[in-house]
């Protein structure tokens, strides 16, 4: 019994999400599929700042709606992806996009995990050589 | 001792850089168009709504721009603010209704004052995107030139106006002359 609800709950899920996938297409007509493609790349990476942790694709907030509308128009005039990006992040800034650049800004951001890696390495390294010389150490002690 | 001191130095820098995220306030994005001319606007007002107006109506004074919508909440409350600031206050306000209906601002008026000096209506919300606008109300200060100082995001009340905007008005009026 209990497998057969779970069963059924994933199944209205999945549903749901095909419901909401198909949806998203069908609204928007486009010349080539190229455009479609890139529509959805935009859409995905571009930051609905009403509800700051979705995408514009996923929301449906009044100005998601509006700025889906936008990249629609702008893609059917024949702009570029990078063209239509610098057109929001000159109004909206820099936070409207969720794939940042690198720039003076985000240099932390994007080197942070190499330094972080290459602090461990050193911790673990001197870890390591401490370990091997307290070893040495009492060999040569007894 | 000095065994302890990296670990308790680590925990002691994670707690400080999440405390500082604490403060952060990610809801309220900084503009771009601080320091830049507002973007070039023909807009029909309440006063003339067949001709197109422009931003000339900014020139020449420190004025308050305030981007609201009969359909928002917190406006409603803002609205009582700006009515008392537009009555005590020597400033000139300009009001621009974001994706409204004209009807729904004229009744609204009608209803609660209308403190505005110029009211822009934006009913297809495209000035709005020019400006940045991303959640109503919005309020920006554009010095005598034109060009966008200060920007308000959420609902004008007493304390906000006479801290921060009231004294940076009075600051760019003190450059302007």
């Amino acid at each position: 019994m209990k497998h057969l609800l779970t069963s059924l709950f994933i199944s209205l899920l999945l549903v749901t999400a095909g419901i909401q996938a198909a949806d998203m297409t069908g609204r928007y007509q486009f010349d080539n599929p190229q455009q479609a493609k890139d529509f959805d790349v935009l859409t995905r990476e571009l930051r609905c700042l009403v509800c700051q942790n979705q995408s514009i694709a996923e929301s449906n907030a009044p100005l998601a709606v509006d700025l889906k509308h936008l990249v629609h128009q702008k893609l059917q005039e024949g702009q570029s992806k990078e063209t239509i990006i610098n057109f929001l992040k000159e109004r909206y800034g820099d936070f409207v996009h969720y794939n940042p650049g690198l720039q003076k800004n985000t240099w932390l951001l994007w080197f942070a995990p190499i330094l972080l890696m290459l602090a461990s390495l050193l911790f673990i390294a001197r870890v390591i050589v401490n370990a091997s010389q307290k070893a040495t150490d009492s060999v040569t002690e007894s | 001792m000095t065994k302890y001191l990296v670990p308790v130095g680590f925990f002691a820098a994670m707690m400080g850089l999440l405390w500082y995220g604490l403060s952060l306030k990610p809801s309220e994005l900084p503009s771009t168009k601080i320091g830049k001319d507002l973007p070039a606007m023909a807009l029909p007002t309440l006063a003339s709504p067949q001709s197109l107006t422009t931003e000339k109506v900014f020139e020449g004074k420190v004025s308050l721009f305030n981007i609201w919508a009969t359909w928002c909440l917190s406006c409603r409350k803002e609205h009582k603010s700006l009515e008392d600031i537009s009555h005590q206050y020597s400033i000139n306000m300009v009001g621009l209704a974001y994706q409204d209906k004209v009807e729904d601002v004229k009744h609204w008026l009608k209803e609660q004052g209308n403190p505005y000096d110029t009211l822009f209506f934006d009913v297809n919300g495209r000035y709005g995107m020019e400006l940045g606008v991303y959640g109503t109300p919005e309020t920006f200060i554009v010095d005598h030139k034109g060009r966008v100082r200060y920007k308000h995001v959420g609902p004008i009340d007493m304390t906000v106006w006479q801290e921060t905007l009231w004294p940076f008005i009075q600051e760019l009026e003190r450059e302007a002359v």
